[in-house]
């Protein structure tokens, strides 16, 4: 067995005062993609800096390849590393940038240009390795980024929010693309990002943090389909919170039907249900009222309000024409076990 | 290690600068007989003549602020809203007076306007077209920020589509929000008035750096004093500008 | 609200009809300020290369120039780019090393602000108080050579007078430093973390981030700022005026004297020396100009 190519072992950091890792401890397994997801000041760049040796940890050990290079200073740690935007040197042209590693590395001219070409073409930019970076799109300078850090054959390469400042279409894009360069290259890779889309099409696995910890670390049908806690069940992807109560046998009774659950809180308690787990059905009689109902392409969602409570019920695009606001309809669990959280809802 | 290796710079500097000024300070208002004293400076600041060319500088200052406003304002209005185009033709000439030094501006216009306008340089408020033209670079460049840092089209367009003429345009929306970079601009010129000495005492006009200048052959001390509080005041006038820059924005919340 | 609609749309559409008959109005409308530049800065400047061209007699001639070539006059060029030069390197080191230390943002946020404020001054201290303050600090009873004195013996004035060469530079270096380190702190500042942290992660240490990386981005900045400062030190006059009380061997200081009468007026020959001067200041700032050119290219 091969070493794991990143560890991180009981890593704190604190900045003046204030704890932003908790004594995180993760294994990067060789050749996978795997995202750290979490809000805004939540660690998962400074997890990412300590890695890349931008920072040190105040305690615990990073390693990488099997060796501790808490000591090591970023430049000798072979890690290649994307910005969110403007990390290009704006002075050298695309393929200069690409090189530049290659040039710190002391490779001849003639194999520089070489490997530079290849690797441009390889990011879908071979025709424009003469020009400079203001020249490029934002998308563009990007795909250079990602070919100047594959240059120097880094042993894992840092993403660091690499899509967060381009638009919409162009990020959809760069997303297959790097997705597609990573696997064909094989390089063991770890994302940041803060868009739980972006982190479950990517990655092989994701890691959700949470104020310095790591809420849970799974693939991303595992943290989709089975959140370990209710800041992952909301935190990625929309849940519906509603009021259920849990009986002395463990059963929850939830929007009048009865499921299961694996907590061991009894009584009033806030069941966590995602849209698509409820199915919707026109019943005159139904204790359910549409308020409206918002087109998002394939899907549509449904806004209906069950004893006061808003819920959203997400239905194929075709078959939404059937609810409009104002029908009385009836709304139903489609799953046997449920996600509690002890409070009531509010 | 950056941080204490910065820390040290700025410190070092700042006592460096501050021999001068320390040293002035001390020279002007000490003598060697009798200690501390304002003496030396009451002295100077009871010449009637003291009076006369500080009054003569700040008249200038203000001549020279108020015009240059007056010249800049509407043409950089103008060129924003109808001749965007030749902004950077403007910019260019603006800049054009720092190729030419005071004392070589000085000799042209004794070239210019001896042989056609002979009054004209005998009068000190000659001096007042020549100062615009010698602030200009940054005074033009002051202001103009102050055009950029607004989208000014839009907020003429939305002033007129609520229903303002072009003059309430320009005195309710355009200027209050050109407050800051007038300040500046004015606070700029100000100061480079008040202490421009080559055209004034090469011009034979009698202003304030010119009295400082022969106060200086007079009296040491009191001119080390004068200078002191000449410094002293030139960084209080342009650290206004810090403040001058912050307090509209407050001002317009309330 | 649908009038005040109808009246832009209206003026919008008034101003389109008219706008062809008015591109030269529009145009006229930049005449004060043109005009402005022409008769108090571009005439006489031209009335000066007429008259150094010409004799008295207003015959061509290039007599004038000669006489700027003789080595008395020469000497007090060569002196002036001189110290233009040596204040302009230095002041430029010094400046780049206060610039990068008022980068800093862990630095002591009221020390940063006070010098930042006050390099903003001082960058305009040249003239007289400068001067005096500088005799009162270093001149022969100035109050660090009297203590200087006092506590060593050494009468400072013995070896560097302030109206000589380094005396000078000391004093000119007091308001080209400050000036050197407001004008790259743009330059500075725009250097990305980013660009240090991808030449990290691509094995470059920090001298070679220095060499590959800081140097040409901020080189032509830098390499334009040390340019305005020799054209500032060139065309500065009160400073070593008030220093020297006219006695040093600059440009300026002499233009002056001819210009007050002290010396026995030949107008060609002053035109010619200002002219000569205008020269050396508009070849520093073409050379800055242009470099900037290419700097704006990325630093957007």
């Amino acid at each position: 067995m091969t070493s794991t190519p990143v560890q991180l072992q009981e890593v704190v950091k604190q900045f003046s005062g204030r704890t932003v890792l908790e004594s995180i401890d993760l294994n990067v397994h060789g050749g996978e993609l795997l995202a750290l997801l979490g809000p805004s000041g939540c660690g998962k760049t400074t997890a990412l800096r300590i890695i890349a040796g931008f920072e040190r940890a105040d305690a615990g050990r990073v390693l990488i390849g099997g060796r501790d290079v808490s000591r090591v200073p970023a430049s000798r740690r072979g890690v290649g590393i994307v910005f969110q935007a403007y990390s290009l040197f704006p002075h050298l042209s695309a393929e200069q940038n690409v090189a530049y590693g290659l040039a710190v590395r002391g490779l001849p001219r003639r194999e520089r240009r070489k490997r530079a070409g290849e690797l441009l073409e390889l990011v879908g930019l071979a025709e424009h390795g003469a020009k400079f970076p203001h020249q490029l799109s934002g998308g563009q300078q990007q795909r250079v980024a990602l070919a100047r850090a594959f240059a120097v054959e880094p042993s894992v390469l840092l993403l660091d929010e690499p899509l967060s400042a381009l638009d919409a279409f162009v990020r959809q894009q760069l997303r297959e693309e790097i997705r597609r360069v990573q696997r064909e290259v094989g390089t063991t890779t770890v994302l940041v990002t803060h868009d739980q889309e972006e982190a479950l099409s990517m990655a092989d696995r994701v890691a959700v943090m949470h104020q310095g910890r790591f809420a849970q670390i799974g693939t991303p049908s595992e943290i989709y389909r089975t959140p370990a806690s209710s800041f992952v069940a909301s935190f990625v992807g929309v849940v519906n919170r509603v009021p259920a109560t849990i009986n002395s046998n463990g059963r929850v009774g939830v929007l009048g039907a009865e499921l299961t659950t694996s907590s061991a809180h009894r009584g009033e308690a806030t069941a966590l249900l995602r849209p698509e787990d409820l199915q919707i059905q026109p019943d005159p009689e139904g204790r359910a009222l549409v308020t409206g109902t918002t087109l998002r392409g394939a899907i549509t969602s449904i806004e209906v309000t069950w004893q006061d409570t808003p819920v959203r019920v997400d239905v194929p695009t075709g078959t939404a024409t059937r609810f409009s606001a104002g029908d009385r309809v009836r709304i139903t669990p489609a799953v046997d076990n449920v996600l509690v959280e002890k409070e009531a809802a509010a | 290690m950056s941080r204490f290796l910065r820390t040290a710079v700025l410190v070092l500097a700042a006592l460096l600068f501050a021999v001068p000024l320390v040293s002035s300070g001390v020279f002007g208002f000490s003598l060697p007989t009798t200690g501390w004293t304002l003496d030396p400076l009451l002295g100077a600041v009871q010449n009637s003549q003291f009076r006369d060319q500080l009054l003569a500088s700040l008249t200038l200052a203000l001549l020279t602020t108020l015009a240059a406003l007056a010249l800049l304002i509407p043409t950089l209005l103008h060129l924003h809203l109808r001749l965007p185009q030749a902004l950077p033709v403007a910019e260019a000439l603006s800049v054009l007076p720092m190729v030419v030094p005071a004392v070589a501006l000085v000799n042209g216009a004794n070239l210019t306007f001896r042989a056609t306008v002979p009054g004209f340089l005998t009068s000190m408020y000659s001096l007042v077209p020549f100062y615009v033209v010698l602030t200009l670079p940054l005074v033009y460049r002051s202001l103009d920020a102050g055009f950029r840092a607004i989208d000014l089209r839009t907020l003429v367009q939305a002033s007129t589509s609520l229903g303002a003429g072009p003059i309430r345009t320009l005195l309710r929306v355009v200027l209050p929000n050109l407050r800051a970079a007038m300040l500046t601009a004015s606070l700029l010129s100000v100061t480079l008035v008040l202490g421009e000495y080559a055209l004034a005492t090469l011009l034979l006009h009698n202003t304030y750096p010119v009295f400082l200048a022969q106060t200086g052959q007079d009296s040491p001390h009191a001119a080390a004093a004068l200078a002191v509080l000449t410094l002293l005041g030139t960084w209080l006038l342009l650290s206004a500008f810090s403040l001058a820059g912050r307090r509209p924005r407050t001002g317009a919340t309330t | 609200m649908s009038s005040a609609l109808h009246d832009v749309r209206a003026t919008t559409a008034v101003v389109a009809r008219r706008v062809p008959n008015l591109t030269a109005l529009k145009h006229l409308a930049l005449a004060p300020y043109v005009l402005l530049l022409i008769v108090f800065l571009v005439v006489p400047l031209l009335a000066n290369v007429w008259t150094a061209v010409h004799d008295s007699e207003g015959n061509w001639s290039s007599s004038a120039f000669q006489k700027v070539l003789e080595p008395q006059y020469l000497s007090s060029f060569r002196d002036t780019a001189l110290l233009s030069a040596t204040t302009a390197i230095l002041g430029g080191i010094l400046g780049l090393v206060l610039a990068w230390a008022l980068t800093g943002d862990q630095v002591p946020r009221r020390l940063r602000d006070a010098l930042l404020s006050f390099s903003g001054a001082a960058s305009q201290f040249a003239g007289v108080p400068l001067a005096f303050a500088f005799i009162a600090a270093l001149g022969t009873q100035g109050l660090v050579t009297t203590t200087v004195h006092d506590a060593t013996g050494w009468q400072i004035t013995d070896t560097m007078r302030l109206q000589d060469f380094w005396g000078l530079t000391l004093v000119y270096l007091y308001f080209q430093t400050p000036l050197m380190a407001i004008l790259v702190l743009p330059a500075i500042a725009g250097l990305r973390r980013e660009w240090l942290e991808s030449a990290q992660s691509l094995g470059a240490g920090r001298a070679r981030y220095l060499w590959d990386i800081t140097l040409p981005i901020t080189a032509p900045a830098v390499a334009g700022a040390v340019l305005l400062l020799f054209a500032n030190a060139f065309s500065a006059y009160a400073t070593a005026y008030a220093i020297s009380g006219g006695g040093a061997n600059l440009v300026a200081v002499m233009i002056g004297f001819f210009i007050s009468g002290n010396v026995l007026l030949d107008e060609s020959f002053a035109a010619a020396l200002v002219t000569g001067m205008v020269l050396v200041v508009a070849l520093a700032l073409l050379g800055r100009w242009l470099l900037l050119r290419r700097t704006t290219r990325w630093m957007r």
